[in-house]
């Protein structure tokens, strides 16, 4: 039987990895668009550049996971709230922070 | 389309789409007093595993197919736009469901103690309600980006 602590501890560190992945995902997916030479190593490395991105952020929040479950400090039911307010908040301004770019590169960069 | 492709693409359809139908009977769930966490996992599990393999699925579509045949139709289409805000987009945002979904799912299980915290519960279902609107907009997008296809002269 797992003690509560830990219990809550385990929730904690995905919602703190799912947090640190949602914004991975958003700042690689607008870096790689604006390096070329970032898409590029992710295409060459992992085939194709989105492939690259589902396995980094795949990895980032696996191993993300496992640091912030093991990590020092007790929790309880209002931090746990409070990250997944964070994460919440986080998911809608990458995805907020992804549209807006590709709406931009679409239709304002061929001013330039 | 080779088979295995048309295969891909529908499964990755209907996995998101079952993946969205556990969330909405999650959020169904969240709204009653009383929490039944067996259901809450069951529906959230499912959602987790659909979408992991509509990941898989599309991606195989996506990276197989879509660059070199789908996308140069659209962009010589007359909405050329649809591939590079709404699909570009949705790849991306797709991105975050599987593991907002398995958040869901690490979240209900363990002790029912917890659940008797207002605050959490409605944090909860502010996360389910959000993988539904995610997921309805990539469904969205994805009928958008289909319609866009249009066939070589």
């Amino acid at each position: 039987m797992i003690s509560v602590d830990k219990q809550l501890k385990t929730i904690s560190g995905s919602l703190k990895s799912a947090t640190l992945t949602v914004l991975f995902i958003g700042i690689i997916t607008i870096a790689a668009e604006l390096v070329p030479e970032l898409k590029n190593w992710l295409k060459v490395t992992f085939t194709h550049h989105w492939i690259g991105k589902s396995i980094l952020s795949l990895g980032l929040f696996m191993t993300a996971s496992l640091l912030f479950s093991v990590s020092p400090g007790k929790m309880d039911v209002d931090k746990i709230t409070s990250q997944l307010r964070i994460l919440i908040i986080m998911t809608v301004v990458s995805s907020f922070a992804i549209i807006g770019f590709f709406i931009f590169e679409a239709f304002f960069t061929s001013l330039y | 389309m080779s088979p295995l492709l048309a295969n891909a693409l529908i499964w990755h359809v209907l996995l998101g789409l079952l993946g969205i139908i556990a969330f909405v009977g999650f959020s169904l769930l969240t709204a009653k007093r009383e929490w039944n966490t067996k259901w809450l996992r069951i529906y959230s599990l499912t959602g987790t595993l659909a979408f992991l393999i509509s990941w898989i699925s599309g991606g195989y579509y996506y990276s197989a197919y879509y660059g070199k045949t789908v996308k140069p139709l659209i962009l010589a289409g007359s909405y050329p736009w649809i591939h590079k805000v709404i699909m570009e987009t949705k790849e991306h945002i797709f991105l975050f469901l599987p593991f907002l979904a398995f958040v869901a799912f690490i979240v209900v299980t363990g002790g029912k103690e917890k659940f008797k915290n207002e605050k959490l519960r409605q944090a909860i279902t502010g996360l389910c309600l959000l993988v539904i609107t995610l997921g309805l907009a990539i469904t969205l997008s994805g009928i958008a980006i289909s319609g866009a296809v249009t066939k070589r002269p």
